[in-house]
């Protein structure tokens, strides 16, 4: 049996204390990060870390007293600030879209400007056409049809 | 296999107002080596439906519908029963079978006679 000194229990005494101290730090913050997210609907990150809808407060507020009234109009403002904030978010994204779909068309259009200048457009086949053919002159056809069957045998 | 310009240089002849495209049609084209050639052309000679070409095709011996190719002359058998005014081919058809020509040719005349007949 060990002979417990006053010193030595209150040195114990401290570290339970000091344990069940270490452990209320650690719970309350999965509440917190639960409240983050109820605290911000929208999901808007800045730099990847996830906003708060205090940051919407105004910094140069007065803290006073406040009714359950003002507090409720307090957070619909916030609230409101946070939409607003994440409506521009998305207008930017929708922007980026934009700009980014535009450059697509212009390269687009682009490469074919540059295929159409170096095609070459043969006419051949409006020429050649049995309609435009028989308004010519018997012997050119003749020869034609000669040149023609002389390719075919060659 | 014939080239398109050649098709259609074969088509316009077989068009052509001018008469002279009949010989043109029957020096070069029922006279050349190539069946296919001699096909179109006896096509297009039929399709003009004029005494001089229809002659060309019905009353020669090796050509038109007395070709030895028997597709050609198939072809052109068919071209003449696909006429719709078959009065000018029959005529001379007529002519034909009267002639003195080989028992050959007046054969095939009255056998393409007697198709015409029945399609009509």
């Amino acid at each position: 049996m060990q002979k417990i000194s006053p010193l030595r229990a209150g040195l114990d005494a401290f570290n339970r204390f000091k344990a069940s101290r270490l452990q209320n730090t650690k719970a309350p913050k999965t509440e917190n990060n639960s409240a983050q997210n109820s605290t911000n609907p929208f999901g808007i990150t800045f730099k990847g870390t996830m906003i708060q809808m205090d940051v919407f407060d105004s910094s140069t507020k007065k803290e006073s007293a406040k009714n359950p009234v003002q507090q409720g109009l307090d957070s619909i403002n916030k609230f409101v600030a946070s939409a607003r904030a994440a409506t521009m978010n998305k207008f930017e994204s929708i922007k980026q879209g934009a700009i980014s779909f535009g450059n697509k068309i212009k390269e687009n259009v682009t490469n074919t400007y540059k295929k159409l200048a170096t095609t070459e457009v043969n006419l051949d086949f409006l020429r050649n056409s049995p309609s435009r053919l028989q308004k010519r002159p018997v012997s050119e056809l003749e020869e034609m049809f000669k040149s023609e069957v002389n390719g075919l045998e060659a | 296999m014939v080239s398109k310009k050649l098709n259609n240089i074969i088509e316009a002849l077989g068009k052509h107002q001018d008469t002279d495209s009949v010989r043109v049609l029957n020096e070069i084209g029922t006279n050349c080596a190539n069946d296919e050639v001699r096909e179109l052309a006896s096509k297009a000679l039929v399709k003009k439906n004029i005494k001089e070409s229809l002659e060309v095709v019905i009353k020669n011996k090796g050509k038109g519908i007395n070709d030895l190719s028997a597709r050609v002359a198939m072809s052109a058998i068919n071209e003449l029963l696909a006429l719709k005014d078959k009065q000018i081919a029959t005529v001379v058809l007529d002519e034909t079978i009267n002639s003195d020509a080989e028992k050959e040719v007046v054969d095939t005349a009255r056998s393409v006679k007697a198709l015409m007949s029945f399609s009509a």
